[in-house]
């Protein structure tokens, strides 16, 4: 095979990737959450951004209200004692929404304090 | 996202090629430095986009090893049966011809791969099931298919002698405790330091090496060296244990006589096959087969059809990448090496390979790299097949598998 036909080939196989990868990136987004509208979001993965009002640390778990438009329930699981966060930090979450007792809660993969 | 992802891919292009390039440092040691940092990467970027950097990365490594194993000899386990090949090239002024030949294998594999992935999708966890508890038995007539193939009784004889030595050697480099990397001088003494040693002692010097298009690989060659590197690059993805090297020796038994050429197309596509079917055993079996996936699997816990597709989109623009960086990477290196002293150039690697066994697997590790020298000088002086030394790394995972 010529190396000129080769690098058209790379050039191809490029450029479609680059195509899919445009259009299956759009789907992936993590959406932002909106959580006073209950119940529609429960099992999804979401994105959430506030500001720490309460930590409450129980041990294994480590629940944070975070206020949005509604307070939000953030339950992290985690052993970790070194945990910091504060009051009043502002935070991105992202987790996937359960229901706990009748009351949406999320769940958290990852939080990143903003500012 | 698509413009994070989009740099990411290409940041974890250009770290692919220095990976690549030199030998030694593992793509699985890399991804475990990057997962370890990746608290920090998640503050400024998403997961996806880290995932998709090591993706990125491992795809373009599978592409430039080809470089270090042609021109300095320095043998990976993905590139140790390509060495001598490559190298003899190398020596009749054909070295970027090589790595032209490795590079076709693992973009066609890789595209063919993808194109695939809908049928392997249903196929790798039917093959999983049926084949696992035979892996053991099928590498083990591979090692005797390997030893009967030779002409003679005398060679015949050899063939075992390799084995069993080589053999021996893998079973003891691989329990010595607190040895860190032992592939690395084990491979380098069999497959690399021999090879050079040999150079050496023939007096041979480097012609010039050219980069025009010279070889023309059949097309019913092709075809068999694709077929084949796809057919082994999903064993290495399916079986845990199984690495490229063996994979590579299973390939060249299945294929039978193929040239030359068409050899280097078959190791080339290997490692590029492996890492894609990773992908899709991750997403059917949730088994993780190589430390790069491992580290991707650690990071998103589970992937979905979604990430899956975006992951094959990132590997065919890492592919493409990749193809321009290494040829271009080849032809530097092609011109470098009609500079050089070729006598002088291989001491110097040889001595650089001796100080990276050093620093990685100490002294210990030197004293292996001594030791595989030694039996990997056999092959050329009694004209038996190197292959045959890849016993160290089946003999292991046979007895693992039967006992």
């Amino acid at each position: 095979m010529k190396e000129a036909t080769l690098l058209k080939i790379a050039l191809i196989c490029s450029l479609v990737g680059l195509v899919a990868l445009y259009f299956i990136s759009t789907k992936i987004e993590i959406k932002d959450y909106k959580p006073n509208i209950l119940n529609k979001n429960v099992g999804d993965d979401v994105k959430l951004n506030g500001v720490v009002t309460k930590i409450t640390d129980s041990g294994s778990a480590v629940f944070i209200d975070v206020n949005q438009q509604n307070p939000v329930t953030v339950v992290l699981f985690t052993d970790d004692d070194k945990l910091k966060l504060h009051d009043g930090d502002n935070v991105e979450v992202i987790g996937e929404v359960q229901e706990y007792k009748g009351r949406n809660e999320i769940i958290a993969q990852k939080i990143r304090v903003t500012g | 996202m698509f413009l994070e992802i989009l740099i990411a891919i290409v940041l974890g292009c250009l770290m692919g090629v220095v990976t690549g390039l030199t030998p030694g440092l593992h793509i699985n040691l890399v991804a475990l430095i990057l997962f370890s940092i990746s608290p920090f990467l998640l503050g400024y970027t998403n997961v996806i986009a880290v995932a998709s950097f090591i993706i990125a990365m491992s795809i373009t490594h599978t592409f430039a090893d080809f470089i270090s194993a042609t021109y300095l000899g320095a043998p990976a386990d993905d590139t140790a049966l390509a060495v001598l090949p490559a190298h003899r090239m190398l020596l009749e002024g054909m070295g970027h011809e090589a790595v032209k030949l490795a590079v076709i294998g693992s973009l066609l594999c890789l595209i063919l791969t993808v194109v695939l992935s809908p049928l392997l999708i249903f196929i790798v966890p039917i093959i999983f099931a049926y084949l696992k508890d035979y892996i053991g038995w099928i590498l083990l007539a591979v090692v005797v298919f390997m030893i009967l193939r030779e002409e003679n009784a005398n060679k015949k004889f050899w063939a075992f002698a390799v084995a069993a030595l080589s053999g021996i050697l893998g079973l003891v480099v691989f329990n010595v405790p607190n040895l860190k990397d032992p592939l690395l001088p084990m491979l380098s003494g069999l497959f690399g330091v021999s090879v050079l040693l040999l150079s050496l002692t023939q007096k041979t010097s480097l012609p010039v090496q050219r980069t025009t298009e010279m070889i023309k690989v059949k097309t019913k060659d092709m075809a068999k060296a694709l077929s084949s590197g796809i057919f082994s690059g999903s064993l290495v993805s399916i079986f845990p244990g199984l690495g490229p090297a063996q994979a590579a020796v299973v390939a060249g038994q299945v294929v039978g006589k193929i040239e030359v050429a068409a050899y280097l197309v078959l190791v080339g596509g290997i490692n590029t096959v492996s890492m894609i079917l990773s992908l899709i055993t991750l997403f059917t079996i949730e088994k993780a087969r190589n430390g790069s996936i491992i580290v991707v699997q650690q990071l998103l816990q589970n992937i979905n059809l979604n990430i899956l597709v975006l992951f094959m989109s990132a590997a065919l623009v890492a592919g493409g990448i990749a193809t321009f960086f290494t040829l271009y990477t080849s032809k530097v290196f092609s011109s470098i090496m009609n500079r050089l002293n070729y006598s002088m150039l291989s001491i110097g690697i040889i001595a650089f390979i001796g100080l990276m066994v050093l620093y990685f697997s100490g002294i210990v590790g030197f004293l292996i790299l001594i030791i595989a020298t030694f039996i990997g000088l056999i092959p050329n002086i009694v004209d038996v097949s190197r292959s045959n030394s890849m016993a160290c790394l089946l003999v292991p995972i046979i007895l693992v598998n039967l006992i």
